[in-house]
């Protein structure tokens, strides 16, 4: 099969566990998570500037890739097709500012499917695109604004561009890189491939398609920047924080909220779809395996490597990530840090066990809102803490699930 | 609640060899898992000439995984690994009925049943 990296020079750093496009990290991720992760700072807008939050660092992070690939406008719609955004037409902008429009828009269909219809506009990472594209291609500053949007009703998505707009910060980039350490020896103890399974999922065609979506696991998949999640995320919390003591716990607790419903439904995803099928239930002997098939997948994903330091079947699961992307981001733009922040890991910890011990993924149950509800409120639920992070000054991040 | 969440979990049998299951699906598609013994090579050669068809070679990598098909078809898509045991289906846009009538034709002959 066709995959990503010939249309776009995606370039895979496996001694990272990174893929780079344009000086910027690139990791998958599924409408779940991105709706999921977006409504959590939009509950907030009577004490935060969602709005803001949601839109800034994509414009921040878009037009660092831009100016670095050099892209001419067909160029720029290509990448947001490509990476799975939807369909993006800038015809309709010229130095003076103009309108770009999206025939099709990962987040709407995403919101749609996920929340139903919505009463505002839903794809702020699109209007942050819109304005770093037209930043980067007259040079001269934007602002954006989503007029119109599918999710709310609206025939197609529209996006307002004036001339104008505040300075950018700069983007992060690769971030702060770590050197990895050996894996641990428990990592290994298993019957799965990892490294064929990494080098399958790169065959895989998991670019966008005529209408700029990847329908991929059962999913709607995009190539999304990491460093929209980590600007996206940590500013949250700082804004958070600057109300209260209680409302930043409430935020962290969300964005791990996020990371188990990233896991739900993707990892779930993942473990029921054809690809799991050919690729990884084959080699999976017993039902510890299917944790380990599952990191090997995730070391395909962009989100730095993952290694199982321990397992014990159906109590106790340690997992050591080198590199994760949110410790590369945060260290990189906010440095030192006195709590863990890998917010996405840590739910997603907990959400790999509870979907082997708890929801039974072996038997490929529906992973409805429904069944999530059930499997997170259920006795002998998994949770997750992230016990060491690079943010804090370790070599590595570590985080344990256990059950509750 | 629309119609295709109330239908979602019903099993239909195609013919007597594939049971369906109606499954939830992340867009406006009809999500559907078929299930038989084995799909094997000789099935999903029979099935690609429905449409335009990919192949991941997987076995060629390590033999102890399964080569992948994807068949793109005007109203549907499917899915699935050779001698695996089942095989996803989505059916969305115009001509999504005829694609599964067809897709189903194809699956009783390839099953010795057509």
């Amino acid at each position: 099969m066709k995959g990503i990296s010939v249309a776009l020079p995606i370039k895979l750093d496996m001694s990272h566990g990174l893929a780079e496009l344009g000086g910027e990290p690139h990791v998958f991720h599924c409408h779940h998570y991105n709706c999921f992760l977006q409504k959590v700072v939009e509950d907030q807008s009577n004490i935060v500037d969602s709005r803001a939050l949601l839109t800034r660092p994509a414009v921040e992070v878009v037009m660092s890739e831009l100016q670095r690939l050099g892209s001419d406008r067909a160029g720029v719609e290509e990448i947001f097709r490509t990476l799975g955004f939807g369909k993006l037409d800038l015809s309709g902008i010229t130095a003076k500012g103009g309108t770009a429009r999206l025939s099709s828009s990962h987040y709407a269909m995403g919101w749609l499917s996920k929340f139903g219809k919505s009463t505002s506009t839903v794809c702020h990472f699109a209007a942050g695109f819109a304005e770093a594209a037209a930043r980067h291609l007259f040079r001269t500053p934007f602002a954006a604004t989503e007029t119109k949007c599918t999710a709310r009703g609206d025939a197609h998505c529209e996006i307002s561009i004036v001339p104008g707009g505040v300075e950018l910060g700069a983007s992060p980039g690769m971030g702060a890189l770590a050197t990895f350490g050996p894996r641990p020896a428990f990592a290994t103890q298993t019957s799965i491939d990892e490294g064929a399974i990494i080098q399958a999922c790169a065959g895989l065609p998991l670019s966008g398609d005529a209408e700029g979506l990847v329908h991929a696991f059962g999913v709607s998949l995009t190539r999304h920047y990491a460093n929209y999640y980590n600007l996206l995320s940590f500013r949250f919390v700082r804004a958070m924080e600057k109300v209260g003591e209680v409302e930043a716990m409430a935020a962290q607790m969300q964005l791990v909220e996020a990371g188990r419903v990233c896991a739900f439904n993707t990892f779930g995803g993942i473990m029921e779809s054809a690809e799991w099928e050919g690729l990884i239930k084959p080699q999976c002997k017993t039902r510890e395996d299917w944790a380990f098939g599952m990191v090997a997948v995730v070391n395909a994903l962009g989100w730095g490597r993952w290694s199982i330091a321990e397992l014990k079947p159906g109590s106790r699961l340690e997992l050591v990530v080198d590199g994760s992307y949110e410790s590369n981001g945060y260290v990189s733009a906010f440095g030192h840090s006195k709590h863990p922040r890998c917010y996405l890991a840590t739910g997603g910890a907990a959400g790999l066990m509870n979907l082997i011990y708890n929801a039974d993924i072996t038997q490929r149950p529906d992973l409805t809102p429904e069944f999530y509800e059930k499997t997170f409120q259920s006795a002998g639920v998994f949770v997750s803490r992230e016990v060491e992070c690079r943010a804090q000054g370790a070599s590595a991040c570590r985080f344990v699930a256990e059950r509750l | 609640m629309t119609r295709r969440d109330r239908l979602r979990g019903r099993r239909f049998s195609v013919g007597t060899q594939v049971q369906a299951e109606i499954r939830r699906s992340c867009r406006d598609e009809l999500k559907l898992i078929y299930e038989a013994t084995a799909f094997s090579r000789e099935t999903w050669e029979r099935l690609a000439k429905l449409g335009q068809t990919e192949v991941l070679e997987a076995s060629k990598i390590n033999p102890a995984m399964r080569d992948l098909f994807r068949v793109q078809a005007q109203g549907m898509r499917f899915e699935g690994a050779v001698g695996a045991t089942s095989m996803l289906a989505f059916f969305r846009g115009p001509g999504r009925l005829r694609a599964r009538h067809l897709l189903q034709r194809a699956l009783r002959e390839a099953f010795g049943e057509g």
